[in-house]
């Protein structure tokens, strides 16, 4: 992928229009040899999937106690990572934060392709994938209609609603831009977008309906931000499981989601701004932003962190202590602390300035946190189910290469998604960029058009 | 005006001394429902304030002076506190049957300590805060003063969140020790974050009708954020409500089944939850999909009862766990130490402005 040279200056409209179509050239080696890692990781994530479905679910470590084990640790993290979109698409729209526009586009498709991810978790998890429909409501004859008063089925409707409004707000807020393709581009590329744009011509007529109908989609994306992941915490919580059982989960889970999606968008969105030479779009203030929202979100989780140690001892119950000892200082105590480390200690170097603006730093924070927040999931799932009420039942997991190779898969299959949409698609919104910059003026010849 | 405030904060107190010979219980039980409510407001207007600093919000920069104002009552609150030490006995049934796997907490050495060392931390810094941010006529835009309020502000929130939190774990949960939630704290903030922004809609529409103009839009964005928090408040709410109802552990649904199957509590409940959020939700859902309006009277009306509901379910939470009497405060004796309050809040807001001088006459960029 060759680097296009930054642009210090502010842009115009047509640098706009030149810049975001650029990103859509025939791309460099660089970006070809990535995708051969990505096809040779999903080549041995397909190998191991089909093993799985061959051999049985032992086959991928899964013994009593610990049948949740990497399979839903790994979902749970990628339908974190599809928050920050929706927080960053439809929240900060509702609070008017301008700055979010350079980095939306990217953040929703984030979202959306986290989520499928995320999707594919349930049917590997389920061993016989092809039952999976079992968990939608359809009749049939025998009534064996899905536990409503499971949480997991509430899962299926809270991740399919958010998939379907998240999926629709951001092919309507793609609609300007697609429009704005198709008359930059010629040929069969042409026709595609013109088919895309659903005729859109940029009149007064479609901005107003185009406006209302953005920000409803806004308001009812909102409160899914919430609803989603409180629903994916009651997965948990519901139980009576020692070190699951607790009020805190729904916001603390919430919160937890927001943090690792915002260390996710900077780890797309930085490479993107190098590659493609987007600094003056998105920009050092840019970056600052984001590393302040790390850090926020990163002191609210060890808020709750504070509080969840705070009520297990003070709950006085037994079974809590003794879970909540065992998993600080047993088998699996080195990635509770790995945890603590990522999500506690490391933002906490955003209170400097100099580092919320120093690539290298938010990229290796940004990195930190993904980690930290997956072994938050992984703390929350494998020692609470090694450790239960009964110590017949106790049991230690050990990753198998054919579930390790399913959960690094899954991160192949997600850039798979992204690294192919930038190439397709506008990856900046071309249109509220220009809602932030000074209109062109007259006598700035050859720059562009409104 | 002044003088009759001052009257009715007095009958408020004698009220108190009545109530503490009549029924001991019932009067320590209102004053504490009574100190947590006001103090919360007079702690977390000076936090909104510094959080409007630290994301440099500009869209009222009279707004974040009003928030301000709520810092009158922080001595009064030092003071309420130290007097609620004389009702610990009364209060916290540790503190004469002490739990002993909970003893290195609930102490009452450790559990005082803490609250009042942390209460004058907090209301140190908010008071520092409010000097620098009222220091005038320091230009705003200095980078050397920006980064100096920025500092104030952050450890102010720090305190702020630490404190609030330990209120609700220390002051309200402990008064049934066994029960435990582990978002209590949390939702104390949240809800105090309710009310102080119900009482920001107040102060900015009072502020409106003195002549100090207020843009529709800025009063329309303090709704906002009360519409917000009415649903955070929900929110964290039904997090332990739900988790709770379904796990059916006894000694955590007996909070709930006492306050929501047994009267008179049932049907406070109800009023609280209409009173203090569906009523208030449903008008500030419509208000808020139009254009901001001129007339602010239900916004006001919505605003009390958002106070009032958040007093109510302060009430819920207290009485039932301790007095045995399923009886509503709502006797004349009552009333009155709850007027007091009031009206204690009042005096030490106009306290506040004699003392502070906060000029609330700022020009509005319209800067959203």
């Amino acid at each position: 992928m060759a680097v296009t040279e930054p642009r210090a200056a502010t842009p115009t409209f047509g640098d706009v229009n030149r810049d975001v179509v650029a990103t859509l050239r025939t791309p460099g080696n660089l970006y070809f040899a990535w995708m051969c890692v990505i096809g040779l990781l999903l080549a041995a994530f397909l190998a191991a999937w089909t093993y799985q479905i061959y051999i049985g679910m032992g086959a991928a470590g899964k013994r009593a106690p610990q049948m949740w084990a990497m399979y839903i640790t790994t979902f749970v993290f990628w339908i974190g990572i599809g928050h920050a979109g929706t927080l960053i698409s439809a929240v900060l729209y509702l609070f008017r934060a301008r700055w979010r526009t350079s980095i939306y586009r990217a953040a929703e498709a984030m979202t959306i392709f986290a989520v499928m991810t995320a999707g594919l978790f349930p049917l590997i998890h389920a061993g016989r994938m092809w039952f999976a429909y079992f968990l939608l409501p359809y009749p049939n004859q025998r009534y064996l209609w899905p536990n409503f008063r499971s949480p997991l089925v509430w899962d299926v409707f809270a991740i399919s609603t958010y998939l379907s409004v998240s999926t629709i707000f951001f092919i309507v807020g793609l609609i300007p831009d697609i429009a704005a393709l198709r008359d930059a581009s010629t040929g069969w590329r042409r026709r595609i977008y013109a088919m895309l744009s659903l005729g859109w011509e940029g009149s007064d007529d479609q901005w107003r309906p185009y406006r209302r109908a953005y920000g409803l989609f806004a308001a009812l994306a909102t409160p899914l931000v919430l609803s989603v992941h409180s629903v994916v915490s009651w997965d948990f919580a519901m139980a009576l499981v020692p070190g699951w059982h607790s009020t805190l989960f729904a916001p603390f889970f919430v919160d937890g989601a927001i943090f690792s999606g915002f260390a996710m968008v900077a780890v797309l969105v930085i490479p993107m701004r190098y590659f493609f030479g987007l600094h003056a779009y998105v920009t050092d203030r840019h970056l600052d932003y984001m590393a302040k929202l790390i850090l926020v979100t990163g002191l609210v989780l060890t808020y709750f962190y504070v509080c969840e140690l705070f009520t297990a001892w003070y709950s006085g119950d037994h079974f809590e202590k003794a879970s909540l000892f065992w998993k600080v200082t047993k088998n699996y105590a080195w990635a509770l602390w790995t945890m603590y480390f990522c999500n506690c200690v490391a933002p906490l170097i955003f209170f400097w300035k100099r580092a919320r603006t120093s690539v290298p730093i938010i990229y290796a924070v940004s990195i930190l946190v993904l980690i930290g927040m997956w072994f938050e999931r992984f703390n929350i799932i494998v020692p609470s189910l090694a450790h239960g009420f009964y110590p017949y039942t106790w049991g230690i997991y050990k990753p198998s290469a054919t579930d390790t190779m399913i959960v690094v898969g899954s991160f192949a299959f997600f850039f798979l998604l992204f690294l192919g949409f930038i190439r397709v698609m506008p990856s900046l919104s071309i249109v509220e960029v220009k809602e932030t910059l000074p209109p062109p003026m007259k006598e700035r010849h050859g720059h562009g058009h409104p | 005006m002044t003088t009759l405030w001052a009257v009715l904060a007095v009958l408020g107190a004698a009220a108190f001394v009545w109530g503490l010979s009549a029924d001991a219980t019932e009067a320590w039980s209102l004053y504490l429902v009574n100190l947590v409510f006001w103090s919360a407001i007079a702690a977390t207007g000076p936090a909104v304030a510094a959080m409007m600093q630290l994301t440099e919000a500009r869209w009222s920069p009279t707004v974040r002076r009003l928030a301000l104002t709520t810092a009158g009552f922080l001595p009064a609150a030092f003071i309420g506190l130290l007097v609620l030490f004389l009702g610990r006995a009364v209060l916290y049934p540790w503190v004469t049957t002490p739990i002993p796997v909970k003893a290195a907490w609930l102490n009452v050495p450790f559990f005082w300590i803490r609250t009042l060392v942390l209460a004058a931390v907090l209301f140190l810094v908010a008071y520092a805060f409010i000097s620098r941010l009222l220091r005038d006529p320091v230009p705003q835009e200095e980078e050397r003063e920006r980064v100096r309020r920025n500092r104030l502000a952050t450890i102010l929130l720090f305190v702020w969140i630490i404190t609030l939190s330990l209120w609700g774990f220390d002051l309200l949960m402990s008064l049934d020790p066994k029960w435990y939630s582990g978002l209590f704290g949390g939702y104390f903030v949240v809800s105090s974050m309710y009310t102080t922004f119900a009482m920001l809609s107040l102060l900015a529409v009072w502020t409106n009708s003195r002549g100090i103009p207020i843009p529709p839009a800025a009063v329309q964005d303090v709704a906002k954020l009360q519409f917000a928090l009415s649903i955070m408040w929900m929110y964290f709410f039904w997090s332990q409500y739900l988790v709770i109802w379904y796990g059916n552990v006894p000694i955590e649904t007996r909070f709930f089944v006492r306050r929501f199957f047994v009267q008179p509590w049932q049907t406070l409940a109800w009023v609280i939850f209409f009173v203090g959020w569906l009523i208030p939700f449903a008008y500030l859902l419509k208000r808020l999909t139009g254009r901001p309006p001129q007339r602010h009277t239900p916004l006001v009306v919505v605003a009390v009862m958002g106070l009032v509901g958040i007093f109510l379910e302060r009430v819920l939470v207290v009485f039932p766990t301790v007095s045995a009497a399923n009886r509503l405060p709502l006797g004349i004796r009552d009333l009155l130490i709850t007027a007091g309050f009031f009206a204690l809040f009042i005096l030490s807001r106009r306290w506040f402005m004699g003392r502070f001088k906060p000029v609330l006459n700022l020009p509005h960029s319209g800067a959203h």
